[in-house]
This record gives structure tokens, sequence and C-alpha cells, in this order.
């Protein structure tokens, strides 16, 4: 089997079919002439790439207005080929052959072309092993395929809403999620009743199944079914001379990448053998689509395999190892003050004497509920250093929460500070003064606590989308392995200045703090109003002379506001993206401004489960420009894999739940034993374990992950799987959409609908739902569009959605045309939808909810027409009620 | 498209940073041509709008090395003699040759004045830049070719070296000088086997990979909204549609090749039919 590109550029309808037929060496000479008979010579042997180039452009060059055409291709080495291309309606290929005849002579069965190969033409061309199926001649076999590719587009091209089509236009019923506890036998049967389609244009890649029965002769080595634009793949079978099917895959570049029918070649090779060789009553769901190879390959594809560099031991220990090393560096500076490695570990370690004299046990665990300062920074260090793990509480946060966490943590103590009232019982906190007071009489030296790096360091809690915060308790050697994955490849060092920017309860502060101290650089302590104010943090980065920034896109925005007033340099070098998906169009100013020869711009894409970041992509302008979604490979010892709804592994192009293995993963949830089996599970295809991580994904072909959003955020939405990610993506391309934000909201009626929030720079909210109506079908579009001045984040810089405003659901245009409901373009439009579907239609009826399809939408534009109102069947489908029609309308003259 | 046409040859393009340039730089290094991309990459204070940045000057070098070429980038201002030495100077230390000059560099406005009203910093910068720029380039590089007897230089003039615009006095004014100066110049050098060609683009399309504002820029200086500024320039077109950057790149790299030894003084129109009427 093979597959190749179309090359039937602009033709409606189906296009000519062609066949090459190899010469047989027996017959040497001349040919005999034949009317309209065109022979060319070839430069070079006949597998060289001139003759696969002149095949390819002979196979594909349409045919003019002559039934049929047939060409010579005479190759330097002597070989011949005959190239029939003819027009389907009225030359099938047993005719081809009856024509190639006129060339070939009528019969010479002993031909020894059989055992050659010509190299299938053009550029894209992927060779997989034949495909062994049963006997030819049964009606099982064209059912057998048809079984196939229904799997196969059910299990990995879901996404693409394909429909299987049949030469004679009925569809194949791809197998449901309950088709695949059920017998293998049982699709196989479901598969070989083909339907006629509701919708024959409906939306979603269109799959053409054509099986030709016919034998082919032994000269014939490639044929060109009769293409179709309508199909983004056409897979054609064939018997060979021999009797055995050939599987030929065609596919459109622009709609079904080389990359994706190279994987769908494959998968028909392995499901086909799959679907006749194996039991017929196991369950669908058991049929494993990739075979041992691919898997490997596929597993491989998303490792990253470790740096040399060595980091072991606890994450305290390498700081207090740093302090050695280097007691005068300074460490931390917070406003005037500063704090050098040699006093942080000094004061460290009387610290956690400290808290040892207050009852704190190796492998406990502390609350800290402190303003972000240098000397939260020691006490997180003296927790750790007292052999206990520091869980943190972010004093900005509500009562309730902290209460929760503290409870959930179970925490026998939280050090808090010693002005401000605290939360906490007064059994369990412990003001910063008395711990401080206590400290003074310790000595420095560190206790000894037998505590190892696979310990835990911290637990941080995350509030996920749904349900109640999670403590996600990460061990010691977690944090040196981040270090030793990232250190060398973005040089980080003694020289560089981190601010730490993100609360203490966010887990990219454990990247700032100790991501800084484990390498030796300077962390600067941004006060949390500063955090608010990008002119303030700009002043910061300034003075301080700022390295490396860690940010996430959307505090990013406002600092990047500043940097297009064009002011003095900064001396950033390394920006990382995190805890957010970069839109990276919108860097291309900001490379303007800093050259990627400057400051490396890194986005990374992370979880808290897997300890801050998961992957890193490097963003040059070549990435902006392109509009890149990628956010990189897993950094070295982590592991990606996409998985399905089962669990099973996907191939690189499908989407499905990111699942990440290696380095970084949290030991488990703190008292949540049942989530933790659930979410980490052991690795099928690995020695160790795979966290589930909740988050939509592809693996792309080069190993590097898309990130699609929250697995919560697919939503259904009249039956259509919809990513918001998606939408969000398309409102973010029209250029004056600064930023964007899409929501899964309800209509009065109940009925689920996408609500989107821009905030624009020259536009208007109908401007940009006019845009996104060319780009987006219509079952993705936003129900509403409102426009707000920023979108609000929450503390860790992420969107919030329950501060979002209520959408702006009457848009202005629509209900300036109700006015004048009774009369006008409106009263036409209304009067011929009411003649369609029923008498109680209303301006803002969505005309696919009336039950409206292609036909219906002819219909209407037909009637219009004949009352001198001239819309598009597009136009139809892109407005979908009366009002927005009337409002898109004009009057024929 | 791709090929070996230049194979061996080194090209010097100014102006290299983004739109009609960087197209002239990857069909050239798509012909295998080793390219010395030069461009300000700095604001201009009497340009009303911005330059191309390091940033972009760097991306159309990384675009031209995956072509398999070799790129060195030079920031440059061709207002300076010193500059312009410096590029003549880095491009023989790297490559030792350069057989090709395409003096790209160039700016739309301060435009959209009548021409009575334009001041004096507006004009200087206009005529520094579109017309003495590339006599500097020459004067710099021209020497070398000469001694080796052999180069072409190309000057991307414009629809406005041939025919008036409205309120566009200085552009129009530098357009035409430069198309003298391709004309003064090839008969300076015809002995030496050195040609001299000028390209005239009319109103080529900004693209998104290609980054160009050449035509955005030329829109706002007579007032169209941004939005609909191709339209407009669209309906003045008798193909119906804007020239390409890669159609300007097309012809250079023909005048770049020796497929054109015998076309010295000459004055390609890449315009879409936009002059004929």
């Amino acid at each position: 089997m093979s597959s190749e590109s179309l090359g039937n550029g602009g033709v409606r309808g189906p296009s000519h079919h062609a066949a090459v037929y190899r010469l047989p060496d027996t017959l040497r000479g001349a040919v005999p002439t034949t009317a309209g008979l065109w022979t060319e010579t070839v430069a070079g042997p006949a597998d060289g790439g001139c003759a696969t180039r002149r095949l390819a452009d002979e196979l594909c060059a349409p045919l003019g207005a002559a039934p049929s055409r047939l060409v010579l291709l005479e190759y330097g080495d002597g070989a011949r080929d005959l190239v029939v291309s003819a027009d389907p309606a009225r030359i099938d290929r047993p005719a081809m052959d009856r024509l190639a005849d006129a060339v070939l002579g009528a019969a010479h069965p002993d031909a020894t072309a059989a055992g050659r190969r010509v190299p299938p033409p053009g550029d894209s061309t992927v060779d997989v092993l034949p495909v062994p199926l049963p006997d030819l001649r049964t009606g099982a076999w064209e059912d057998l395929l048809a079984a196939t590719l229904g799997v196969v587009l059910a299990r990995t091209f879901v996404s693409r809403a394909p429909v299987l089509e049949l030469a004679d236009g009925r569809t194949v019923p791809l197998p449901a999620e309950q088709d695949e506890d059920r017998p293998v036998a049982a699709y196989r049967a479901l598969a070989a009743t083909p339907v006629t389609p509701e919708l024959p244009d409906g939306p979603g890649t269109r799959v053409l199944l054509l099986v030709d029965r016919h034998p082919a002769r032994a000269e014939l080595t490639h044929y060109r079914p009769p293409l179709d634009r309508r199909h983004a793949v056409t897979v054609h079978a064939a018997p060979d001379a021999a009797g055995r099917p050939v599987l030929t895959c065609w596919h459109r570049p622009g709609e079904f990448s080389g990359s994706s029918a190279r994987t769908l070649a494959s998968q028909l090779a392995q499901v086909a053998a799959e679907l006749t060789t194996s039991a017929q009553e196991r369950p669908l769901s058991e049929v494993d689509v990739h075979g041992a190879a691919e898997r490997r390959r596929i597993v491989e594809l998303g490792r990253t395999p470790r740096t040399a560099v060595q980091r072991t031991g606890a994450l305290h220990e390498q700081v207090l190892a740093r302090a050695k090393a280097t007691p005068d560096a300074i460490a931390v500076v917070d406003g005037d003050s500063t704090l050098s490695y040699g006093q942080l570990a000094e004061r460290a370690g009387r610290m956690a004497n400290a808290l040892r004299a207050l009852g704190v046990a190796p492998r406990d665990r502390v609350g800290v509920c402190l303003e972000r300062t240098s000397e939260l920074i020691v006490v997180l260090l003296a927790v750790m250093t007292a052999g206990a793990a520091y869980v943190p509480l972010d004093p900005t946060y509500p009562a309730e929460r902290l209460a929760y966490t503290a409870q959930d943590a179970a925490l026998g103590i939280v050090l808090v500070d010693s002005q401000e009232p605290s939360p906490f019982d007064p059994g369990v906190a412990v003001p910063l003064a008395r711990l401080s007071e206590l400290a003074e009489l310790q000595d420095a030296t560190p206790p000894a606590t037998g505590v190892g790096a696979a310990d835990p360091a911290y637990v941080i809690y995350t509030s996920g989308s749904t349900g109640r915060p999670k403590g996600v308790v990460i061990p010691h050697s977690n944090v040196p392995s981040l270090l030793a994955a990232t250190e060398d490849d973005f040089g980080l060092g003694p020289s560089d200045v981190w601010p730490w920017f993100h609360s203490a309860a966010f887990d990219v502060s454990v990247w700032e703090i100790w991501g800084c101290l484990l390498t030796g650089g300077r962390v600067v302590v941004v006060p949390y109003w500063t955090c608010r104010s990008p002119e303030d943090f700009r002043a910061l980065l300034l003075r301080e002379r700022v390295t490396v920034l860690t940010q996430t896109p959307s505090a990013f925005a406002g600092l990047f506001e500043l940097e297009r007033a064009g002011r003095t340099p900064l001396a950033l070098r390394l920006v990382v993206f995190a805890g957010e998906p970069l839109d990276t169009r919108s860097l291309t100013d900001w490379f303007d401004a800093h050259p990627e020869s400057e400051c490396r711009v890194v986005n990374m894409f992370g979880i808290t489960e897997t300890t801050v970041h998961t992957t890193a992509q490097t963003v040059t302008r070549a990435e902006a420009l392109a509009g890149s979604r990628s956010v990189g490979r897993a950094i070295p010892g982590w592991a990606l894999r996409v998985l399905d709804s089962r669990g099973r592994l996907l191939a690189p192009g499908a989407p499905g739940e990111i699942a990440v293995a290696g380095d970084g993963l949290a030991l488990h949830y703190l008292g949540q034993p049942e989530l933790t089996d659930r979410r980490f599970v052991a690795d099928p295809d690995g020695d160790g374990r795979l966290y589930l991580s909740g988050d939509l994904g592809v693996l792309l072909p080069d190993g590097g992950l898309e990130h699609l959003g929250r697995l919560d955020d697919q939503v259904k939405i009249r039956g259509y799987r919809i990513e918001l990610g998606e939408v969000r993506n398309v409102l973010l391309g029209h250029p004056a959409v600064v930023a964007a934000a899409v929501v899964v909201g309800r209509d009065q009626d109940a009925n689920v609908r996408l609500d989107a929030y821009l905030v624009l720079d020259g536009a208007e909210p109908a401007e940009v739902r006019r845009y996104v109506a060319g780009i987006l079908p219509e079952y993705m579009m936003p129900g509403t569009v409102t426009r707000v001045d920023q979108l609000p984040l929450t503390v860790n810089g992420k969107l919030d959605k329950s501060r979002l405003p209520a959408p702006m659901t009457a848009p202005a245009q629509a209900s300036a045309v109700t006015v004048d409901a009774a009369t006008g373009v409106l009263g036409e439009v209304l009067a011929v939808w009411r003649e369609l579907f029923h008498p109680g239609v209303e301006p803002e009826d969505d005309f696919f909810s009336l039950g409206g399809n292609s036909l219906l939408a002819l219909r209407i534009v037909r009637l219009l027409r004949e009352r001198a109102v001239v819309v598009t069947v597009r136009d139809v489908y892109r407005l979908l009620t009366p009002a927005a029609l009337a409002g898109a309308a004009t009057r024929a003259a | 498209m791709t090929g070996d046409r230049l194979a061996g040859r080194v090209a010097v393009v100014t102006g290299a940073g983004r739109g009609v340039g960087r197209a002239i730089a990857l069909a050239l290094a798509a012909q295998q041509a080793a390219v010395v991309l030069v461009d300000i990459a700095a604001e201009i204070p009497e340009v009303p709008y911005p330059m191309a940045s390091v940033s972009q000057l760097e991306h159309t070098a990384r675009l031209c090395r995956e072509l398999g070429a070799a790129a060195l980038t030079v920031r440059a201002d061709v207002r300076s003699d010193a500059d312009t030495g410096r590029v003549a100077a880095e491009a023989l230390a790297r490559f030792g040759r350069v057989d090709v000059l395409v003096n790209n560099a160039g700016i739309a406005a301060p435009s959209g004045r009548i021409v009575h009203e334009v001041t004096d910093g507006e004009w200087a910068v206009m005529l520094d830049t579109n017309l003495t720029g590339a006599w500097r380039m020459i004067k710099a590089i021209g020497p070398h070719m000469v001694g080796r007897r052999a180069g072409s230089i190309v000057n991307i003039a414009s629809t406005g070296g041939l025919v008036g615009y409205r309120n566009f006095a200085g552009y129009v004014a530098a357009k035409h000088g430069l198309i003298g100066l391709t004309r003064g110049a090839a008969l300076d050098y015809a002995p030496y086997g050195v040609r001299v060609n000028a390209v005239c683009p009319g109103s080529v399309r900004d693209s998104e990979p290609g980054e160009g504002r050449m035509l955005a820029e030329i829109g706002r200086s007579i007032g169209l909204d941004p939005a609909e500024h191709e339209e407009a320039f669209v309906t003045q077109q008798p193909t119906n549609r804007l020239v390409e950057a890669e159609d300007v790149a097309g012809a250079v790299v023909w005048l770049a090749t020796d497929e054109s030894r015998s076309a010295t003084g000459s004055v390609v129109t890449v315009d879409g039919g936009y002059g004929v009427r």
C-alpha cells in the first residue's frame, strides 16, 4: 500500500483516472503505432528521480476534451511505461486495459514485469507492508476494509469528525463508544450495512473508500483513481495480478497531512490484520491500532533522555552546599536589604533547630502563611532543614480556603505573620516573631533528620477546575531533577538575577526560588503590590538588572505594553512563560524590541503534579509568525504520551489526554489514595508511573506537544465536540483582539452556548464576530461576544472565570433589525422561513435548531431571490437567524 | 522556486529585514547564492513608521539558511559612508567576493503632502535613503566588481520611477533619480562586465510571513483605512490583484544570473500592468 498527495488542483467533481503499464522487456523495438499515442523520452533510468517526477506529472495531468489520452514514456535505461488517462464516466478500468492492449499487444500472460515495482510517484509517497486479506472474490473483502477504516478513523482521527463514504454515496457507520465493548464481529456486521446520510454535504473530513474488483494485469504498476475535491482522503483497493489486494491512500495535503496519511496507512495494515486474524468474539476495544514496533516508536518520540548533569541529595542540602562553597555571594535581595548564601544557611539552620524545639519531627508538614519577604525564603529553607515538608499558604487567600488547607493537610503548626490577625486556630498558629526569638537561642548547625531525596519537600494545593483543592506532595529529588534538565540549556548560573514574582502557594515560585538558589543566582523579592503594577515591576527589573524572568502570559501582557513605549533597555536574557497557554503571535513586537540573540524566550507547559515544568519550546520569530502552538518536547528526564478516553496510546497527531512519566512525578495527593490511584497509574509502556493530567493535547510528529486546554474545556454543543482553546485561538487571530477568553454558558432556555470575552484595540465585537464566522464552523461560533477592558486574573495570574461579567446577549445590530420586524427585508426573510419551517418562526430562531439542512438553505436562497432579496447559502450557515440574515441581505436591482 | 542558478555566487541585499527585501534574499538563497543581509534595523526619526528590527533581519537569515544558503547579517545605514564601507568589508572578509548587489533599502514616507509643504528634513531623508543610499552602496562595492570584471547590480526602483504619484514628490523624484543612476552607472560599468539594471515594482502586497508594510504605509500616507487599503490598490490593477514580493524577487533573480548577460541599463517593470494604461 502506498500513500500520495492528490494532484487534482482546482477541478470540481471526480477527476480523470490514470493507469501506468510497464511495457514488458519481451516487447522490444517499436510499439504499434496507435492514433493519439504521445511518446516522450525521459532522461535517466526508470527508477531515477527524473522518471519519478515525470510519471507523477503524467498521472496528475488533467484530461483535455478527449475521453482518453495515451502517453508512452521512454526512459534512459530502455524501460518504458504507458500512461493511460481516461474519463471514468466513459472509460472504466477494464476499458483502460483494452486501450492499453493496443500498445501492449492483446495477450502476453508471462510478462516479466510482475516482480518489478515502479516507485509510485509523488514526494510524499510512503510504502507500507502489503495487507494480507482473505479471498477477494467474496463480498467480505469490501466489508472488512470498511470496518478497518471505521476502526482507524474512530480511534485516531475522530477529532476531525470523519465521514467514511463509499462510491455510491452511502456512509459506513463508525464504531461508537458502546461498540468498543462489543465483539469485533458485531462491528464488522455494522460496518457491512452502510446508510444513506441525512445531510449529503455535512461537516467533517470525508474519506472515500473505492473498491475495484477487476484483477490488475501484471503490467499495471500504478493506478490513480478518480479523485474528488470533497474527499480529503481516498483509499483505493484493487487486487493485483496475483490476486492480492493493494491499497493506495490518496490525500489532500492541505486537509490531511503527509504524517497523518502515514499514520492512517500503517494503522490500516495493522487493524486489517487484527480484524481478520484475532478472535471475532473479543471486544473491539482490544484491537491494537499500532503494533509493537510503532508503539515503541511513539513512546520514544515523547521521551527526552536525561542530561549529563547529576544532582543528588535533598533540595535544602544542595542549597546549603552552595552556601558552603560561596558564603559571601548574595542569595536574596528584598528592597534595600540583602542576604548572603552564608547568612541564609545560618539563619535557616537556627530556625530549623527552633522548629525542632517546637516539636516538628522529620517528615512532618509545616504550614507557612507569610508575606512575601526574604524572611519567607529563610523559613521555607528552615522547614526543609528541619526534615519537614513546607505547605505554603498565601495570606491573601480567603480565610475559609486557608482553614480548609490547614485542616486537609492536618497541619500541626502554621507559621504566621506576627502583626496580622491569624485566620488559624491559636493552637497551631505560631507567630514568626516567636520562632525568630526561639531561633536566636539555637545552634546554626542543621539538625540530623535522616530525610532523603525521596521524602516530601513541599505540598502545594491546586484548585483544579472542579472539586476541592488537593495537596500535591512533591519529593526532594524532583526540583534538583528539574534543574538538571534545564540549567545547561538555559545557561543558569551565579550571574543570574531572578525575580520571585509568584505566590509561594503557586508552584512557579518553586522554580523561581529554588531554581535560582540551586544555581547560585540572586533572588529578588517582588512585593505583592509591585506584582500588580507593571510600571513598578518594570522599575524593579531595571533597578536589579534582572536576567531571568518567569511570567504567565496574562501577567506579561502588562509589562509588554510598557515595552512598546521603548524605554531604557532591560537586562533580561531569558523569559520563561509558564502557567497558561501562550499566544506566540503576540511576540513579534517583543522580538522587535528584544532580539532573540539578546533575550531567549521559552514557553514551558507544566503541571503542579509533574513539578512546575514538563516541556520547553524556545520561541523565535519563526514560531511567532507561524502562530506555533507547540509547547515543545518533554524536558530531559520527563516523558509525554497522549491517551484516548480508555487510556490507550494515541498516535502523533491525534488529540487526547496528556500523560506524563519520568523524573517530575509527585508522590501522591495528600490524604486521597483513591484519587492518587486514578491519576497516577502504572505505566503500561515503561517501568514507572504515569500521571494522567486531565489536560488535552496532541503529540506532534517531531515529539513536541500541542496543549489544547483542559479536558473539561472540551464541550459538546448540539453533539459537536468543541475545544474552547481552539475557538480562543481563532479569536486571537483577529489583529484587533488583544486578549480573549471563551467560556461555556447557557442561554435563557438553558441551552449550552459559548461566551466569548474580548479585550479589543480598534474594532467592535461585531467585526470580530464576522471575522470568526469566516473561519469557524457554525457550531463553534460563540453565541455571545462581550467586550471587556481587561480579563480578570486570579492571584496566580490565570484567568478568573468567576469575575467575568454577564455576557452581552442581545447584539445591538440584531435588536435594531427587530424594530422593523413586520416590514422590509426582515419581513421577507421571515415570510420565507415561516413558509419552510413553521408559522411561528421568530427573528432570533436558529436555522439548525429549526431543523435546517443544506437543501433548506438552498431553498431559502432561492425563495428570497424570487422576492428580490439576495443572500448566499454561506450567509444562511454563517448568520443562522432571520434577523442576522436580513442584516446581511441586499436588495436585487 | 529552488535551483542552483546562483551556486557559488555571493549577493548583498539591502533592506533585507522584511518585505520585498526578505523575498529577494530568499529567492537568491533558494538558488544557492550566499547572502549578505543588510538592514538599518533601527528607527529613523523622520520616518513615521517603524523600520525593520534586528529580530526580523535575523529571521530572514534563518530562513535563508533553512534553504541551504550561507547568510551573514550586517546592520548598516545606507545613508552613511562608514556603514556602506563596512558592508563591503564584511562581505569580502566573509565570502571573498560579491557577485550581486541588490539596492532594495528604501522608505515610503514621510509622504502624503503637496510638494511645497514637504520640509527640508523630509526631502533630505527621502533622497538620502532612496537615491543616494544606492549610490553609496555602488561606491562601496562597485570597485570590487570592476576589479573582477564581473557583477550584477539591481536597483529596486518603483512605478514611482516611471510615472508620478500625487503628494509623493520626494519619493517620485528619488525613484526617477534611481533609474537615472541605473542608466548612468550601466554605461560607466559596461566595459568592465558589470551590469546595472532597475526593477520597478508596482503595488506589492504586504504578506504576513514577509512582514512587509510598505503598501500599508503608502496607503496611510494618502489617508486610506488600513483595513481597506488593499482593496483600493487592487482596483488600480489591470490584473485585479496585487503584485507579490516573490514576483519582484523573480525578476531580481533573473537579473542576478548570467541568463540576463545582455541586459544592462534596463528597467524591468513588475506592476501587474499598472503602468501601461
